[in-house]
Parts: C-alpha cells; structure tokens; sequence
C-alpha cells in the first residue's frame, strides 16, 4: 500500500488546536466555551500576541478572535491573518491620541482582509480622510496601492476611478518600506498641524504633493500613507 | 520596406494584439521599418466623438466593451461591418430578427454601430495610407474578418496597388484559402503561426525569393489565379518564440482620449504555445490549436524576464497570459521567483484542472488570481465523452482547491454532447448542485458548437455524423455560396445532439440559482483535536455544525481527495481503522443527505472547504 492511498489523520492543514490553546493559555485570557464550540477568544498585550506565534502553530480550524486594548502594528496584523485568525478586536476606545497607530492597524486589517472591530471616535479632519477604512453599505470606498518594481500604483474608487503611479523610492522614505509608519512633518509645518489644520501650502516637496494628491493626511505633527496595500493574496509574503 | 501591421475592431482594448505585438519583433527582425496601427482604438474614439457631437449616436466605448464581450457567439461584430464590405442595411431585418430572437441585449447599439461603420472604414484606410505602407498586414481572431475585409476592400479603392496580406487563427487550413479565393482585396493569406512564413515572405517581397516558396501562402499569380502554397504547420520552438513589442500599443491607448473608459488595462504576453495535454488527449470540443497542437514553452528564465520587464516598462501589474494550458514546470521555476519580488501582480493563465494542493499554493503566492482550468462539467460520464481527462468528483475537488487557495476559476459548464443523456448525466448533477453553492459557480453554460479543427468535427464517429453547416449567422454575413461559408467558417452547426431545449434550460436555471447565492454560502471544515467539525452556513441549508468523531472524521478528511469505495476502503485498512465497508456506505449516504461530499460515477469527494 503506497503511502498517498493511507487515510489521513487529523493533520495538516487541520493543525492540533491544543498547541493553540496551550499557547493562548500561556498568553493571555482564554475563552472556550465548549470543546466543539469553534469560537475562541483571546484576549492579551500586542507583545504577548507576538509571542503566541499563532502563524506557526495556525487556528487549528478554531474560529480564533483575538482581543487587544490598543492598536497593534502592520507586522502582527500580517502574523495574525497568516495564522487564519478571524477577526481582530481593539477593545479600548479608539481617539486621538492613537490616530496613526489606528490608522497603521487599520490599513493592515483591509490589506490582509482581517475583519477589525474597534470603537472610539475618531477627529472629524481624520474621519474624512478614512472612509475607505471604515466602509458602509452606503458610501464603498476603495484607496489603495500595489507594489510593483519602483513604483506604487495606487487605486482611488473614493470619487470615480484613478489609477496613478507613484515613485516608489520616495514614499518608502516617508513611511517606511510597508507605507505603514508616519512620516515626521518638521518645524513650523509640524506647528501648524499640530493645530488641527491640514492645509498643504506650507508644505513642500513630497509629503505637500502626496497631501495635495489625498494620498496622504497630515495630523499632529505627522503624515500619514491613507492607501492600504492590495494585496492579490491574504497570505501575502510580506 | 515599411510594413503597418493593423488591429482591428473587435480587438480589446485592455491589451495589445498579441499578434500585431509579436510579428512587430519578426519584422523589425528582418529588417523592415514597422507601424502598429490600433484600428479598434480609433473605432472606440470615433464612439467618443460621436457621443460629444451635435448628432449624437448616443454610442460610447461602453458599447465598444458591450460588443466585444457578447458579440461573437451571434457573429454581432462581424455584421456591424458588412454595411462597409457590402452596403449599409445589410440584411437588417433578418438580423434583427435572429438577434431578437436570441434575446441579445445589444441588439439597438448593434444597429447603430452597422450604421457607423462605412465612415469609419474610409477614415481607418486613409490613416493607414498616411503610415507609407509597402505591405499592409491584418490579423484576424474571433470576429474580425469582416474589418479586415471592408479595411482591405477601402485600401484598394484608394490605392490599388498597395499590397495586402492577412492572417491570424481566422486563416489557418482552408479557412484561410476561402478567404483568399472570395476576396480580391486580400493579396496574399499567411495560414497557422506567422513567424517562418512572414520571415519567407518579408524575403519574397525584397526579391530574396518567390510567394511560391512562402509556407503555406495563399498568394495570386501575374494572371491573378489564386495560388495556395502547400499547407504545413510551423512550429515554432518555444525559445524562438518573439518577445512582445508592446509599446506602441500603451502610447497609443494612453494618449487616447479612451483611455478613462478602459479599467483594469493589462500586459499580454506568451509563454508557451500547443497544448500539452492535447497532445495526450484531445478535447473533442476543442479547436483552438489549429494545426499546431504541439506544446512548447519558454524558458523559465526567459519567462521570467518578459514577464518583469514588461512590468517594469509599463508600470502595469495586471499580467494576461495568452498561453492555452500552463506549463507544469513553471510551477517550481517561475513562480517562485515571481513571489520573491514581492509585487503585487494580478495574473491570469489557463491551466488543467488536476493542479495539487502545493500547486496552487504556489500559483496563489506568486499572484496568479484567475484561471481557466476547464472544468467545463461535473458529470464523469461526459467528462469522458469530451475526452477531458477529468472525473466529475476531480472537477469538483478542483473547485473546492480554488475556493480554499483564493484564486478564481473562470468556467462554463457546457452542455450538448453527443450520448449525453439527461436522466443519467444531468438530473443526478442538478441534484446535488445545491450542495455546491458555496464553490465557484460557472459564469454560465453553453451548448457546443462544432468548432473546426476539434475532433467533433473531425471524426464523425464522434457522434455529429449529419450535415455540418456553418453557424447560422454566417448566411446572414456573408454573401457567399454555402460551400464557400463551409471553407471559411470555424463554427458549424449540427442537428441537435444531447439534452433537449427543456433541459439545457433547466441546467441554466440551476447554475444561476448557484450563482446568486454563492457569495451568502459557507461550508468549511475544521479539526478540533480528534474530531472534525463542519460548519454549515448554505444558501438552502439549515445552519448546522456536524461533529464527526474518530473514523467519520479520518475518512471525510481522507474524502480531500476523490475516491471510489474500494479506494476509500482500501485507504481505512492501510490505516487500520476499524471500519467495515458496510459502514463506510452508510457514512458516505449520511453525508451526501447532508450535502457534505459530492458523488458521481462511483468516486466521492469532501465538498468542504478547510477553514
């Protein structure tokens, strides 16, 4: 008898949900109600969501939510939703003192296509610049970008459609290699916003053209990259 | 020597001709100074004008997309323009009547586009002359023979002695004579792949040799008697295969005030070209090779840099490949490279369906988002009579691999075989269809046609053994003798064979009850410790885990791949499960009560997808 003709047993890619609660136990708070109920919940710190290497172990089909007080960063977003974790929960309020760490998780989540619940209220000069990341039925909304061999092709369904091109280079120097980390505004420009405004004329250079295109906002001192990364495949490398 | 090669409507204009792109490269090649002439983009421009002119056609590119997107199975394109090669109204009642008739949606854009057509024939031609052609080249696929035609026939008027060739899949074997013996406007016919014979004729016209030593040529003699040079198929080697000069097409469509009506443009490229599992078996419904069934690919390294560069050039992520089956060794040479750069490519290819799990694992990864897998039915049984080398329950496996890997299959499922029996074939199918709403539905279903080169149309024995006539909208095209339609044509008619009316309608109503409610359904499966739990959240389904425990759960994970009984029994004792094949069956029963495995010719498989 050839090795492919031997039934299978409960393995890959059903992984042994013990590691996963073994894991979480470890880590954090851990809710299950019943041995066949799928539904998992773990509560814990970002640094202990890290730990508990969950893209390794995977859900084991478990149906894994997992709970966190604050915004986590673009990589555990990525960790989380390799792992085939179903849904991510901010449990604290969001507000403004966690704008572009929201923001950062919150592009990630759509990227990755990890449902993301939260709660809060985020400023009226962000909220409009978010719509593309707190969807409803009513107003769909797509601002997104692709990474290609030196440039970004961004996506904008926000008001008709918009394809452009960006230069890779320099929008890696504002935020990073994932467009994921705000960029900075300096001196008097950092003032100014600092004040709530977002006006680009005192700006300069790249980051003005980028607010000016709505590609990216400015708030408290930094620019943010509103575009979340299309990615064609959630599990993504990356 | 200066050569326009020219792309007409009803060319897409989400890419560049594949064949206007390549034989650019043979041209430039040997020498010759090359003009890609988008034809079909001026056409949608002339729409553009039209909408914005005081006497509005009320036409737009929108209905330049409508009709390249539904014309060809009612021959709509093509009728458009016979009011440029014959006159205006041509036949207008009777194809009225046969559009309606098929329910066609276009039916009053078609009409006024027929209306449109002669203007824009004379002003293509007088832009084409404006290039200072020696040889003018028109390609030809789907529905664009009568373009061709008319644009040939306006070229003539103005300047008789421009020399004319065409070609193109339309062209290949007789369909390629035919065309070349009815129409005097057409010089010379280039028939199967062009690269040797435009190289031989790129010689002949600068005195190196004669039309008589062109492979393949259809050509006419100082007597103007048409001469028809032997038919050969040219092969061309996979790595002698010409890279794509697709620049000329992405300047002409980004400078075109077209270019917000076309979403979603796209790189089109080869890397192989025949068909490997044709070779093998050959679909019987299959034309698309000609005569050139061979499989050759591309280097994978070669791939790789046509691909990347290409992208680089263009700033364009979206990759469509051109290529009729996926070469299985690029499964472990191209697509890892590709998924290392880490770009964000979208990329469609057709492949066979049997792909495994890692396959399309890879393909996922490295942006492979669509694919053409033919499916094309879920019944073993006529699996088998199209020779398709796939069961039903292997089709379905297939289905269920995409679902889980995200990538999308585009199919039809196609109906009108010969031998196929609806009692045996399809009410046990339609049965279990609801069970499956949760996988890829098919965009829709189709009743065959006889496509020239398939070997329906070959082998008679095949089951269409009756008279064979050209598809019903060629009489109404062209004004051609019937024998002269059954030389041109490349889709032919047949007394109906298969399921009735009644039946293929019955069929349609299944498939799109699939379709609406695919996008609400969920079936996943999960392991939890030693047991199997199966979510059901279908369409047309109670909500409902099932629990399996112990055997029930290794033999529904053991069901992933599609098995008979005795297979399934063979694979319990190998691992010593204590199951008898009494109670195998009557597992197997439960299930399929309860919509959790697929079953057809004695082979079951798991219909759930891992969550």
């Amino acid at each position: 008898m050839t090795a492919d003709r031997r039934a299978v047993a409960p393995t890959a890619p059903y992984t042994d949900p013990a590691a996963v609660v073994w894991l979480a136990g470890q880590f954090g708070e851990f809710e299950r109600p019943s041995r066949f109920e799928l539904a998992v919940t773990v509560q814990c710190r970002q640094i202990d969501l890290f730990c508990l290497r969950l893209s390794e172990s995977g859900c084991a089909g478990l149906d894994v939510r997992v709970r966190t007080p604050r915004p986590v960063a673009a990589t555990t977003v990525a960790h989380l939703a390799r792992a085939r974790v179903a849904g991510l929960e901010i449990t604290e309020p969001v507000e403004e003192s966690c704008v572009t760490g929201w923001f950062e998780t919150a592009k990630a989540a759509a990227s990755f296509r990890l449902p993301l619940q939260w709660h809060g209220t985020l400023p009226a000069e962000v909220r409009r610049h978010a719509w593309h990341l707190t969807p409803n039925p009513g107003r769909p909304a797509l601002l997104g970008w692709r990474r290609g061999p030196g440039f970004a092709e961004v996506v904008d369904q926000r008001s008709g459609h918009r394809r452009s091109l960006v230069d890779l280079a320099t929008v890696t120097s504002l935020f990073g290699e994932g467009l994921d980390i705000p960029a900075p505004l300096s001196g008097d420009t950092a003032e100014l916003f600092g004040e709530g405004l977002d006006t680009p004329a005192p700006l300069s250079g790249d980051t003005a053209e980028l607010i000016d295109a709505g590609l990216a906002m400015a708030f408290r001192g930094e620019a943010v990259w509103l575009p979340y990364r299309l990615r064609a495949s959630s599990s993504g490398a990356a | 020597m200066r050569v326009t090669l020219v792309s007409l409507p009803w060319q897409t204009l989400h890419w560049p001709s594949s064949a206007v792109s390549v034989l650019d490269t043979v041209f430039t090649g040997v020498g010759w100074e090359v003009t890609q002439f988008y034809g079909n983009l001026l056409f949608a421009e002339q729409l553009l004008d039209s909408a914005s002119s005081s006497g509005s056609t009320g036409l737009t590119p929108d209905d330049y997309h409508a009709i390249c997107d539904s014309g060809y199975p009612h021959g709509v394109g093509e009728w458009i323009f016979t009011s440029a090669l014959y006159h205006p109204h041509w036949r207008v009642e009777a194809v009225r009547e046969f559009l309606a008739g098929r329910g066609y949606e276009h039916l009053d854009a078609a009409l006024r586009l027929h209306e449109m057509a002669p203007s824009f024939v004379d002003i293509c031609a007088e832009r084409i002359l404006e290039t200072e052609p020696d040889l003018v080249g028109l390609t030809s696929t789907f529905e664009q023979n009568v373009p061709c035609l008319a644009v040939a026939a306006a070229l003539k008027r103005l300047r008789p002695g421009l020399r004319i060739v065409m070609g193109g899949a339309n062209c290949d074997g007789p369909m390629g004579a035919a065309i070349h013996r009815n129409f005097p406007q057409i010089d010379l016919v280039v028939r199967g792949e062009g690269e040797q014979p435009v190289r031989e004729l790129a010689e002949a016209l600068t005195g190196q040799g004669s039309l008589a030593g062109v492979t393949g040529l259809c050509w006419r003699d100082e007597h103007a008697v048409c001469r028809e040079n032997p038919y050969a198929a040219t092969i061309t080697p996979g790595h002698r295969i010409p890279a794509a000069t697709m620049r000329p097409f992405f300047d002409a469509i980004n400078a075109s005030p077209v270019r917000p009506w076309v979403n979603g443009l796209s790189l089109r490229l080869e890397t192989s070209r025949g068909c490997w599992w044709g070779e093998k078996r050959h679909c019987t419904f299959c034309g698309l090779n000609g005569g050139t069934m061979a499989f050759r690919s591309k280097p994978p390294e070669r791939a790789f840099e046509e691909i990347t560069t290409a992208v680089r050039e263009f700033g364009l992520l979206d990759v469509m490949l051109s290529d009729n089956i996926l070469d299985p060794v690029y499964i472990d040479t191209l697509f890892p490279r590709l998924t290392a750069l880490d770009w964000d490519l979208r990329i469609f290819y057709e492949v066979k369906s049997n792909l495994k799990p890692a396959d399309m694992a890879a393909l996922a990864a490295a942006g492979v988002t669509m694919v053409q897998p033919g499916i094309e039915s879920l019944s073993s049984r006529v699996l088998s009579i199209m020779d398709k080398g796939a069961t039903g329950p292997a089709q379905v496996r297939s289905l269920r691999l995409f679902r889980e890997h995200g990538i999308e299959p585009r199919w039809n499922y196609l109906c009108g075989f010969p031998g196929e029996d609806w009692e045996r074939d399809y009410t046990p199918i339609l049965r279990q269809m609801p069970a499956l709403v949760h996988l890829p539905p098919p965009n829709g279903i189709s009743r065959i046609y006889v496509d020239r080169f398939a070997p329906l149309f070959e082998d008679r024995s095949l089951g269409f053994d009756g008279p064979l006539r050209a598809a019903s909208w060629y009489p109404l095209i062209y004004d051609l003798p019937s024998v002269e339609l059954n030389e041109l044509a490349y889709a032919f008619e047949h007394e109906q064979r298969g399921i009735d009316d009644r039946g293929e309608a019955r069929l349609g109503a299944a498939v799109e009850t699939w379709r609406r409610d695919h996008a609400a359904s969920r079936l996943s499966v999960a392991a939890v410790e030693s047991s199997v739990v199966i979510r059901d959240r279908r369409v047309g389904f109670e909500p409902r885990d099932h629990i399996l425990d112990g055997v029930a759960a290794s033999l529904y994970l053991t069901l992933t791949r599609h098995l008979s009984i005795p297979g399934l029994v063979a694979a319990a004792d190998a691992a010593r499960l204590a199951v008898s094949a009494g109670q195998i069956e009557r597992l197997l029963r439960e299930w399929f009560d309860a919509g959790l495995v697929f079953e057809d010719g004695g082979a079951w498989v798991a219909i759930a997808v891992p969550a």
